[in-house]
C-alpha cells in the first residue's frame, strides 16, 4: 500500500494538478467566507464541469474546494461574528472578541494555521490509516450513532457554561426544528403546515443564517456611534510566517483537536461542527484560565478550526474504503469519483492507486497551501471589510444573506423562513439564550431521531437494547460524565461559599 | 455565549438594576420613586419568553394527537421538556423579580426600538423588492438607501460601492456560478 503512496505522487506535482489545487484553495476560501455558500454547494456546482477533466485534476479541485470552505467559514465568523459554515460557530467564540480588541489579524493567523495543521493531520490520517480506520465505523451501529449525538448535544449545552436553563431551552428548539419535514420512516409530514418547500426539512444553512447573520446585522445598523473607520482593517499583524513560532504553544490543542476532528470526522453524520464544539469544550476544560475563554482566548480559535479541518479528509475514509458517505460532502465527492468511473469501496485501492493516493496527497498539499493562500491573500483581502462604514457593511450583509439563502435552493420561501429565524435569533440574542446548542440541535437532532428508532427497531423495541454493546455503554459514561461535572463542581462552590 | 459572558451581563444588570433601586433616598419619597423606577414584574423578558414558549409549544402539541406514535415520539418529548423548562424559566423570573434578582436578570431587549423596526421594516421591503423588481435592481437601490438612512452621508463613496459590491455580485454569481437569482422586472 504504502509503495503505491509514493508511486502516485510525481503524477500529483505535474503543474495542472496542482495548480487545480490552488485554483481549489482559493475558491474554497472564497466560498466559505460568504455565509450561505457551502463546499458542498460549490463542489455540487464544480462537478458537471469537471467531466471532461482528468480525474485528479477535478479530484483536486474538489480537495482544494474543502479544504479552503472550512478555513474560509472562520473569516467572517472572527471579523464579524457569522459563521460562513456550520463548523465556523465555534470559531466566532473567541475569534470575535479577538477582532473587537483590535486582535482580528491573528485570530485569522491562528485560524490559518491552525487550519492546516488540522488539514494535514487528517490527510495523514487518510493516507496511512484508512483501512485500520475504517473497521473503526463497523463499530458505530444506530445506538452507538444515537448515544454520539446526545453525548455532543449535552457536551455543548453543559461544557458551554452559562445559563444551563436557557442552554435546554435552546437545544431543545434545535432539536424541535430538526423534526419538521417529512418522517424519514414513515413518511408522516410533520409541523410543515401545508408548504411542500418544508417537507425537506429546514436547511441547516437557512437556520445558521437567520441565527448568526442577520442579528448583527441589525445591531450594526442600530449602533449609531462611531463612523470613524481610519484605523479598521489595518490588522497590525506581522507576516505569517513571523508568526508561526509564536503559536507552537498551541501544540497541544492542535494535537488534541486534531485527534477528535480525525474521529468525529470517520463517524457516519457527526461532521465539522460536531467535531469543532467538542474540541472547543475539551481545550476549555484543559486550559488553565478557562476564565479567559470567550472573552478573545487565542487558543479557543485554535482548538475550533483545528478540529474542523481534521475532520475533512477523515471523513472520507469511510466513503473511499466502504462506500458510506457519512456527511453531505463526502457524498458529494463520491459522487464526483463516480462520473469519473470511480467505484468507492475496497476495490478502489486495488483498481486504481495512482488516483485514490493522488487524491489523498491533493488532500495534504491543500490543507499545506491554506497558510500561503490564506495567510496573506484571503487573510488581507477579507480584513478589509472592517474598513467598511457601519451601515453600508449591515446593508451589505443584508444582501449577502438574501443571495447566499436563496441560492440553496433558489426560492423565496426559504429567505422568508430566514427571516423568521433573524427574528428568533435576534430576540434569543438579546435574553441571553445561547445559541450554538440551537444549532448543533438542528445538525444532530434528525440523526439522533432517525438512530434512536433504528436501534429500536434492531431491538424489537426494548430499550436496554440501547446499551447493550460496550461503545454504547462508554458512551454513555462519557456522557453522563459531562452532565455531573459542572453540577457537581457548582455545588461544591456554594457549599464551600456557604462554609466559608 | 460562555460562562464568563454571562456573569458578567448578569453583574452588569444586576449592578445597574440594584443602583436604580437605591438610588433614590430613604424614606417615603424614596419608596414612592422606587416603586415607580422599579418595571412591573409581567413586563420581565423572561416571563414573557417563557410564556410564549408554552403557549407556542402546547399549540404544537395538539397537532402531534393525529401523528403515528413513533413519528410523534420526539415531537412530543421536545415540546414537553419546553413546556417544562419554560415553566422553571416563568418561575425563576417569578422569584428572581420578587427577590433575588440574581437569579433572573433583566436584560434590555431593544438598544433602540425605532431603529430596530425601521430595519425590520427595510429589510422586509427589501424582500417584497426582490420578489417583484428582481434581486440586482433591488439590491442596487436597498444598499444606498439602507446606509444612507442609517447614517453613512457619503454619496460618491456610497454609489461607488453600490456599484462595486452589486456588480461584484453579478459576475460571481451569473457569470462564474451560472446562478439564477429572481429576474429582473425588465427582462421577464
Amino acid at each position: 500500500m504504502y509503495a503505491s503512496l509514493i508511486d502516485a505522487l510525481p503524477e500529483v506535482l505535474s503543474w495542472m494538478n496542482l495548480a487545480a489545487v490552488v485554483v481549489g484553495v482559493i475558491a474554497g476560501i472564497c466560498v466559505g467566507a460568504l455565509p450561505g455558500l457551502s463546499a458542498t454547494m460549490a463542489i455540487s456546482v464544480l462537478i458537471p464541469f469537471t467531466f471532461g477533466m482528468d480525474p485528479l485534476v477535478a479530484l483536486g479541485m474538489m480537495a482544494g474546494i474543502y479544504n479552503g470552505a472550512m478555513y474560509g467559514g472562520s473569516i467572517p465568523a472572527i471579523l464579524l461574528r457569522i459563521p460562513g459554515t456550520p463548523a465556523a460557530v465555534a470559531t466566532s467564540f473567541d475569534g470575535y472578541p479577538m477582532a473587537q480588541q483590535g486582535k482580528g489579524g491573528y485570530a485569522l493567523q491562528v485560524a490559518v494555521v491552525s487550519s492546516a495543521i488540522g488539514g494535514v493531520a487528517s490527510a495523514l490520517v487518510l493516507m496511512l490509516l484508512a483501512p485500520p480506520l475504517a473497521k473503526v465505523t463497523l463499530l458505530f451501529g444506530p445506538a452507538e450513532i444515537f448515544w454520539v449525538a446526545v453525548f455532543g448535544m449535552s457536551a455543548i449545552v453543559f461544557l458551554l457554561g452559562g445559563d444551563i436553563l436557557k442552554g435546554l431551552i435552546s437545544a431543545c428548539f434545535g432539536i424541535f426544528v430538526s423534526l419538521v419535514g417529512a418522517d424519514t420512516i414513515t413518511g408522516y409530514d410533520r409541523y410543515t403546515f401545508g408548504h411542500l418547500e418544508l417537507l425537506d426539512g429546514i436547511n441547516i444553512v437557512v437556520l445558521l443564517v437567520g441565527l448568526y447573520a442577520l442579528p448583527p446585522a441589525i445591531a450594526l445598523l442600530e449602533e449609531k456611534k462611531e463612523l470613524d473607520t481610519s484605523n479598521a482593517g489595518k490588522l497590525n499583524t506581522v507576516s505569517i510566517w513571523k508568526a508561526i513560532p509564536g503559536m507552537l504553544q498551541y501544540w497541544k490543542t492542535w494535537l488534541r483537536s486534531s485527534v477528535i476532528g480525525v474521529f468525529i470526522g470517520i463517524l457516519p453524520g457527526a461532521g465539522g461542527s460536531m467535531a469543532a464544539f467538542l474540541s472547543y469544550n475539551e481545550a476549555k476544560r484543559a486550559s488553565r484560565h478557562p476564565e479567559r475563554w470567550g472573552e478573545g482566548e487565542p487558543e479557543g480559535v485554535a482548538a475550533a478550526e483545528t478540529s474542523n479541518n481534521a475532520d475533512t479528509a477523515s471523513a472520507l475514509i469511510p466513503a473511499l474504503t466502504l462506500g458510506i458517505p457519512g456527511t453531505a460532502v463526502a457524498a458529494v465527492m463520491l459522487g464526483g469519483l463516480l462520473i469519473h468511473g470511480l467505484q468507492p469501496g475496497p476495490m478502489l485501492f486495488r483498481d486504481n492507486p495512482d488516483i485514490v493516493f493522488g487524491f489523498m496527497w491533493q488532500f495534504l498539499f491543500a490543507a499545506i497551501l491554506l497558510i500561503a493562500l490564506g495567510g496573506s491573500f484571503a487573510t488581507n483581502s477579507f480584513a478589509q471589510v472592517l474598513r467598511l462604514p457601519r451601515p453600508l457593511l449591515g446593508a451589505i450583509i443584508i444582501a449577502l444573506v438574501f443571495v447566499g439563502v436563496y441560492s440553496i435552493n433558489g426560492r423565496m420561501f426559504d429567505v422568508y423562513l430566514m427571516l423568521g429565524f433573524g427574528f428568533i435569533g435576534y430576540f434569543m440574542d438579546k435574553l441571553k439564550f445561547p445559541l450554538p446548542p440551537v444549532v448543533l440541535g438542528l445538525i444532530l437532532g434528525g440523526f439522533a431521531e432517525q438512530n434512536l428508532r433504528l436501534a429500536l427497531r434492531i431491538g424489537g423495541g426494548d430499550v436496554m437494547a440501547l446499551a447493550a454493546s460496550n461503545t454504547a455503554k462508554v458512551i454513555i459514561v462519557l456522557t453522563l460524565f459531562i452532565i455531573l461535572t459542572p453540577i457537581i463542581s457548582r455545588l461544591l462552590r456554594m457549599r464551600k461559599a456557604r462554609n466559608a | 455565549m460562555t460562562n464568563i459572558d454571562n456573569e458578567r451581563d448578569e453583574r452588569d444588570a444586576s449592578t445597574s438594576q440594584s443602583s436604580s433601586i437605591t438610588s433614590p433616598s430613604r424614606g417615603e419619597s424614596g419608596e414612592t420613586s422606587l416603586k415607580a423606577m422599579t418595571p412591573p414584574l409581567w413586563s420581565h423578558p423572561d416571563l414573557v419568553a417563557g410564556v410564549l414558549i408554552i403557549v407556542a409549544s402546547a399549540l404544537l402539541l395538539t397537532r402531534t394527537s393525529s401523528m403515528p406514535f413513533m413519528t410523534a415520539l420526539l415531537p412530543v418529548t421536545m415540546l414537553g421538556a419546553l413546556i417544562v423548562l419554560a415553566a422553571l424559566m416563568v418561575l425563576r423570573a417569578l422569584v428572581g423579580g420578587k427577590g433575588n434578582r440574581k437569579l433572573a436578570p433583566r436584560f434590555p431587549v431593544f438598544s433602540d426600538a425605532k431603529a430596530f423596526w425601521c430595519i425590520i421594516l427595510a429589510i422586509s421591503l427589501y424582500m417584497a423588492g426582490v420578489a417583484t423588481i428582481g434581486f440586482y435592481t433591488s439590491t442596487a437601490i436597498m444598499l444606498p438607501v439602507v446606509a444612507w438612512l442609517f447614517g453613512y452621508r457619503d454619496l460618491k463613496r456610497l454609489l461607488l460601492a453600490d456599484i462595486i459590491f452589486t456588480g461584484g455580485l453579478a459576475v460571481v454569481f451569473v457569470v462564474l456560478m451560472g446562478q439564477e437569482l429572481p429576474a429582473e422586472f425588465f427582462v421577464r
